[in-house]
C-alpha cells in the first residue's frame, strides 16, 4: 500500500459519518436557519453552506487544523498548547463550541483506543479540545499530509451539513447529492487557501449563520444539538 | 510618566513615514473617598481623553477624541484603560471613528482594558465608519479581575450610506480578546476583505447588513445574566441574538441601516446597564448628540 493510499484509507475513517464522534447530531445553526426559511432547497442549501466556508467557522477550523498539524510535526509543544488553547475558545456562540469541543473530545478518546501512533500523545490530556485541532494533530502523527487532511475535514463538515439539511427541508437524496457536487470548488479553496494560512488569518463575518445558532438555543422543536 | 512605548505591540511602527498619526491615551480610574476619580491620564498625538464635569449617569465618564478627525493607513492609536477596584467608571467617544482610504498600509487601533475586582466599567465607543478603500486592523483586549464586571460595544459601519458609497475593497480585522484572571476565556475576530459589499449581501454573512455590532458583558455572574439580556437584545427591532461562551454573554446585531442599529443599541445598550448595574438607563452625551 502506497502511503496516499494508507493516508486515504485512514482519513475515509476518522472523517466517516460512522466514526463515533456523533456528527449527525450537529446542524452547526442549519436547522435555525430551515426555521426561518433561509434555506428551503437544494440550492439555498448549497449557497448557505458555501457561505460558512468563505467567511464562516469551517475557515477558521481549516486554519486551527493547519496550525495543529504544524505544531505537531515540528514537535513544537509550546506552539500546539497555545493552538489548542486558542482554538478552544474561538467560537462565536455555545453551540457551535458545544459541537467542537464534544466531537474533538470524543475524536480523541477514539483515536486513542483505536489508532495509536508516535506522538497522538499530544492528544492525552483533559484540556477542552477543538475538532478541528484533534484531526491536524492525528494526521501528523500518521504521516498524512496537510491538504488531503484539509480537504477530507472540510468535506465531512459540507457532507454532514448536506445530510442535515436533507432531514430538516426536507430534500430528496439527488438534491442532497447535488449540493454536495456544487461545493467541492469551495471546500478546493479552502483547502487551498488554508493550508498556507496563519492564526492571523482567523476571522470571518458569517453574522446571520452566528444569530441563527445563538436563535437555536431556544428554539421550541430540536432535532439537532447545535 | 511611564506611558508604554507604541512599538511594544509592533515593532514595524517605527519604520512608518513622519507624517502620519498616532495617538497613545492612558486612563486610570481610582476609588477616593467613595468616589471614582481618573488619577492617572496621558495623552499624546491626537489621542486626547474629555473629563465632563457633571457625572449624570451614576458614574464617572471620560470622552475619547481623536484629534485628526479620521485615520488613513499607517496610522497608530494605542489606549489603554485601567479601572482599579471597586470603581465605576464609562468610557465613549465624542464622534464616529472614520477610516478614510488607505494610501499604504492599514490603520492599527489597539485598546486594552483592564478591569480591577469589584469595578463596573463601560466602553461604549461609537460607530467606527470604514470608507471605500479603508483597512483597519484592530485588537481590543480585554482583563477582568474576580468580579469585576464589563459592559462593552464595538459598532462598525460599511461606508457612508448617505452619500451612497459602497464599500468593496476594504478590508477589516476586528479582534477581540477576552481573558478573566489571566484565564483566556473568547477570541472573536470579525474580519472582511474585498469584494466586501459582495460578502456582506450574502445570506448566511450579513443578508444586506452595512452595520454589525457585538455587545458584550463579561462578568463572573455571566450566567445568571444571560437570560435578562436574550430579553433586551431579542426586544431590539433588528436582526440580533444573544448567546454565552463562559464568563463573557454575548450579542450580535445587524443591520442594513446604520441609523436603525444605532437606535436598537442605544436601547439595548441603556437596558442593559439598568439592569447589570442598576444605573440610571442613559448612555453618554455624545451618544445623543
Amino acid at each position: 500500500m502506497s502511503t496516499g493510499e494508507r493516508a486515504l484509507f485512514r482519513l475515509m475513517s476518522w472523517l466517516s459519518p460512522s466514526f463515533p464522534v456523533g456528527s449527525y447530531t450537529y446542524s452547526h445553526g442549519l436547522e435555525a436557519a430551515v426555521e426561518d426559511g433561509l434555506v428551503v432547497d437544494g440550492d439555498t442549501l448549497a449557497a448557505w453552506i458555501e457561505d460558512l466556508l468563505v467567511a464562516g467557522s469551517p475557515r477558521n477550523d481549516a486554519i486551527f487544523l493547519t496550525a495543529g498539524w504544524q505544531a505537531a510535526c515540528a514537535e513544537d509543544e509550546m506552539r500546539f498548547a497555545e493552538v489548542r488553547e486558542l482554538a478552544a475558545v474561538c467560537h462565536a456562540t455555545a453551540e457551535l463550541k458545544l459541537e467542537s469541543l464534544q466531537q474533538g473530545g470524543a475524536f480523541r478518546d477514539a483515536v486513542r483506543r483505536s489508532w495509536p501512533a508516535p506522538g497522538i500523545e499530544r492528544l492525552c490530556e483533559d484540556a477542552p479540545l477543538a475538532y478541528p485541532v484533534a484531526v491536524g494533530v492525528t494526521a501528523a502523527a500518521h504521516g498524512v499530509p496537510l491538504r488531503s487532511a484539509l480537504h477530507a475535514y472540510l468535506h465531512a463538515f459540507a457532507a454532514n451539513l448536506v445530510s442535515a439539511g436533507v432531514r430538516l427541508i426536507p430534500l430528496g437524496q439527488n438534491a442532497g447529492q447535488r449540493a454536495l457536487a456544487a461545493l467541492e470548488p469551495p471546500v478546493h479553496a479552502l483547502a487551498e487557501a488554508a493550508e498556507t494560512a496563519t492564526l492571523d488569518d482567523l476571522g470571518g463575518c458569517a453574522w446571520l449563520a452566528e444569530i441563527g445558532s445563538m436563535r437555536h438555543e431556544t428554539q421550541y422543536t430540536r432535532l439537532f444539538r447545535s | 510618566m511611564d506611558a508604554p512605548a507604541i512599538d511594544r505591540f509592533d515593532s514595524s511602527v517605527g519604520e512608518a513615514p513622519p507624517q502620519r498619526t498616532t495617538g497613545e491615551l492612558e486612563v486610570g480610574f481610582r476609588r477616593r473617598d467613595g468616589a471614582t476619580v481618573v488619577e492617572r491620564l496621558y495623552q499624546s498625538g491626537a489621542a486626547r481623553a474629555r473629563l465632563p464635569r457633571e457625572d449624570t449617569r451614576g458614574l464617572r465618564d471620560v470622552t475619547l477624541i481623536n484629534l485628526a478627525g479620521g485615520l488613513t493607513g499607517g496610522d497608530v492609536f494605542f489606549q489603554r484603560l485601567g479601572w482599579a477596584a471597586g470603581t465605576a467608571a464609562g468610557a465613549t467617544t465624542q464622534a464616529a471613528e472614520k477610516i478614510y482610504r488607505a494610501a499604504a498600509g492599514d490603520v492599527r487601533i489597539r485598546t486594552e482594558l483592564a478591569v480591577g475586582a469589584g469595578a463596573w466599567a463601560e466602553w461604549l465607543p461609537q460607530e467606527t465608519i470604514l470608507f471605500e478603500g479603508a483597512a483597519l486592523d484592530r485588537r481590543l483586549r480585554v482583563d477582568v479581575a474576580g468580579d469585576g464586571r464589563l459592559l462593552a460595544v464595538e459598532p462598525v459601519v460599511f461606508g457612508r450610506l448617505a452619500m451612497g458609497e459602497r464599500v468593496r475593497y476594504a478590508r477589516l480585522t476586528d479582534r477581540l480578546d477576552v481573558r478573566v484572571d489571566g484565564r483566556r476565556v473568547w477570541l472573536d475576530v470579525n474580519r472582511l476583505v474585498p469584494p466586501v459589499d459582495a460578502l456582506l449581501d450574502r445570506p448566511a454573512l450579513g443578508d444586506g447588513a452595512r452595520a454589525v455590532a457585538t455587545v458584550l458583558y463579561v462578568g463572573s455572574d455571566a450566567a445568571a445574566r444571560l437570560g435578562e439580556l436574550r430579553a433586551i437584545v431579542d426586544a431590539a427591532p433588528v436582526t440580533a441574538a444573544v448567546s454565552r461562551l463562559d464568563a463573557v454573554v454575548v450579542a450580535r446585531l445587524v443591520d442594513p441601516a446604520p441609523a436603525a442599529l444605532r437606535r436598537a443599541l442605544i436601547e439595548v445598550l441603556e437596558r442593559a446597564r439598568a439592569t447589570l448595574g442598576a444605573w440610571p438607563p442613559q448612555l453618554p452625551r455624545a451618544w445623543h448628540i
